[in-house]
């Protein structure tokens, strides 16, 4: 038997539970009468392989592509994409839609579409998400246009899918296509993900270490027996144009979605699947505050003390954000939020766009403490204008809320600053205004820049700010050794890879 | 369809020339032992273009057949000054250049099965092997990314 279209969601992301792409597009496909399969093979890959000693080095070139690796390594990764491929090509379907998250996706959807196509070049390729539309200076070009013209994808759709891949599929359409954003109404009626074809045993198990969902991620002991972790989506965009963050591009505008139907999602999948803990996949989802009050309401009322949720978060003062609003979020079940702080310096924090001040973020961290929310705080270490100055206020925030939150903020330190295309940093306007110049390693612009405007802010500064943030908290909180020290190692074979390729 | 343009440089004697095949993902695409096969040309440069895949794994092999021994002539300082042999001169897919690809991790096979580290050039009888895929894009990619 033939079905019209698979979907399949590209390794690498951290998983905890069953990736919400496929799942959603498979609904929005069925509903239109297109027969789709679904899988989630960015967690088939993580249960599967996790244990393997070639999985540590494989996923981290999915995310540094300049990592290198063995042969060993090389030939078993290939012969992984080669089975997974042959399993695709076995089902036979008419199309094949990948569904990448982030770059980290790209390396993966390059050598499943090769192969795919090596195997069977009738089944059209689709990609789609938020990591393909992304210029690529060894090309010179976006990267989704490079696989199109090289033939091993037919089609890109750049933005939301949930309409537009159905038109995709209905209209035959081939090549880069731009598809419209969506409206509040619009993105309100899109409906709930079918997760029928997952395997969902296959989440029972967590073995993985993640940095969104710090719970888990924290201490992989504390992962047993919590519950599986569903994705839910309350609105697309964001509120604020960070300069370090590419989902502007992705999503100009900020949408909603009603808050009663967001909550009407959880409500379904809690009593047909079992499900009771959500993720929300928003930039921020106290983007709009009314439908956030609206979705906290309904949940406290209609499932009071039945489910759990984590979210981004943006801090805002007292005025935007009364207690009530903490309060409320606590009846219906808000667990965990990360908070973008950044930067401890209002400066920095001011000049990167983020809006929130360190009153905002004071305010925001004594309501989650007093609610008993957890929190996580994201750190970036020497953003373009950061001055030993403005680091040292961040070492300063860090180490005074520590021990103050009843343990319940978890610092992150996320990456050095990095400037990644698609981003506002890396458009000209930034670029020219704060002389910043980007020596492009091997195809890679982001990582080695210098600004004339803050000189002493070199790779070498940044690596040795993350490291000293990373040293302390290690310091302070076992909980999560192990993952910062993947993060000072990762960050110590990127110091030696561009003092090589600089050299 | 990609198309492979391989362009090899043939040193020849004043009397001879190399004899070689070429095939092409396993197929004999020239039969070079006949002298009328040869494009003369001041640089002596014998080009092969062929229609590829778009996708898939391909390879192309350039076996030497009519060297001898007495083909290799040294003047008293025993430096050579003339040598019958066969240079991987280019090689392109389209218009992506990957000569230094081919020339560095091609295999050259002599005819007692050993493996011969020349950077393409062939100077005895033997096989030179060069696999790669395209789209070529990928070829690159898996090349620099192994250690």
């Amino acid at each position: 038997m033939t079905v019209d279209v698979m979907i399949v969601m590209a390794p690498f992301t951290y998983s905890y539970g069953p990736s919400m792409g496929p799942a959603l597009l498979k609904a929005c496909l069925q509903k239109e009468g297109i027969s789709t399969l679904a899988y989630d093979y960015t967690s088939e890959f993580n249960y599967k392989y996790s244990d393997l000693p070639e999985y540590d080095s494989v996923t981290a070139w999915f995310q540094s592509p300049e990592i290198k690796l063995t042969k060993q390594e090389f030939d078993w990764y290939q012969d992984v994409i080669d089975d997974l491929a042959e399993k695709i090509v076995q089902q036979n379907p008419k199309i094949l839609g990948i569904s990448l998250l982030s770059m980290s996706s790209q390396r993966f959807t390059e050598d499943l579409c090769f192969f795919v196509k090596k195997k069977n070049d009738k089944i059209k390729i689709v990609i789609g998400g938020g990591g393909h539309d992304i210029f690529q200076f060894e090309h010179g070009k976006n990267w989704n246009q490079v696989l199109v013209e090289e033939n091993i994808v037919d089609t890109a759709v750049v933005g939301e899918g949930e309409y537009s891949f159905v038109d995709v599929v209905k209209n035959n359409i081939v090549g880069v296509y731009q598809s419209k954003q969506l409206n509040n109404v619009e993105l309100s009626e899109i409906p709930i993900p079918d997760y029928s074809d997952y395997d969902m045993s296959m989440y029972d198990t967590v073995k993985f270490t993640n940095t969104s969902n710090w719970d888990r991620s924290l201490d992989e002991s504390d992962a047993k027996g919590k519950p599986i972790v569903y994705q839910v989506t309350s609105s697309k965009g964001c509120v604020k144009n960070c300069v370090f963050c590419d989902v502007a591009k992705i999503w100009p505008k900020f949408r909603f979605r009603d808050g009663k139907k967001v909550a009407a999602e959880i409500i379904h999948l809690n009593k047909t699947m079992g499900a009771n803990y959500f993720s929300f996949t928003d930039s921020l989802i106290n983007g709009g505050l009314r439908p956030f009050r609206e979705l906290n309401k309904s949940l406290a009322e209609e499932l009071p003390n039945s489910i759990q949720y984590e979210a981004q978060f943006i801090a805002r003062g007292p005025k935007e954000m009364p207690e009530e609003y903490f309060e409320l979020m606590s009846r219906a079940g808000c667990y965990a939020l990360n908070v973008g702080v950044e930067s401890g310096s209002d400066s920095v924090r001011m000049h990167m766009k983020k809006g929130s001040t360190r009153k905002d973020v004071d305010y925001t961290t004594e309501m989650l403490t007093k609610y008993n929310i957890r929190q996580v705080w994201n750190i970036i270490a020497g953003y373009t204008t950061e001055t030993d100055d403005d680091w040292q206020q961040t070492m300063d925030i860090v180490k005074y809320w520590i021990p103050r939150t009843n343990g319940l903020l978890t610092v992150m330190p996320v990456s050095v600053f990095l400037v990644l295309e698609g981003t506002p940093a890396s458009d000209h306007e930034y670029l020219d205004a704060n002389k910043l110049k980007r020596n492009v390693l091997n195809g890679y612009s982001g990582i080695d820049w210098i600004s004339e405007n803050n000189p002493t802010n070199t790779y070498e500064k940044r690596a040795e700010r993350f490291i000293e943030l990373c040293d302390y908290l290690l310091g302070v909180n076992s909980r999560y050794k192990n993952l910062l020290e993947k993060k000072i190692k990762l960050n110590t074979k990127r110091l030696e890879w561009v003092r090589n390729e600089a050299a | 369809m990609k198309q492979l343009e391989l362009m090899l440089k043939l040193h020849s004697l004043p009397d001879k020339k190399p004899e070689f095949l070429i095939y092409i993902n396993n197929k004999e695409i020239k039969n070079f032992t006949f002298i009328s096969e040869y494009a003369d040309d001041d640089l002596n440069l014998c080009v092969v273009k062929q229609e590829l895949n778009n996708i898939g794994n391909h390879n192309f092999k350039i076996q030497f057949l009519n060297k001898l021994d007495t083909d290799l002539l040294v003047d008293k300082s025993r430096d050579i000054f003339v040598d019958l042999a066969i240079e991987i001169y280019s090689v392109k897919i389209d218009d992506v250049d990957i000569t230094h690809e081919a020339r560095s991790t091609g295999i050259y096979q002599n005819i007692n099965s050993l493996n011969e580290e020349t950077f393409g050039y062939m100077h005895t009888n033997g096989t030179f092997t060069f696999n790669f895929i395209t789209p070529i894009f990928l070829y690159k990619r898996n090349i620099n990314l192994i250690k």
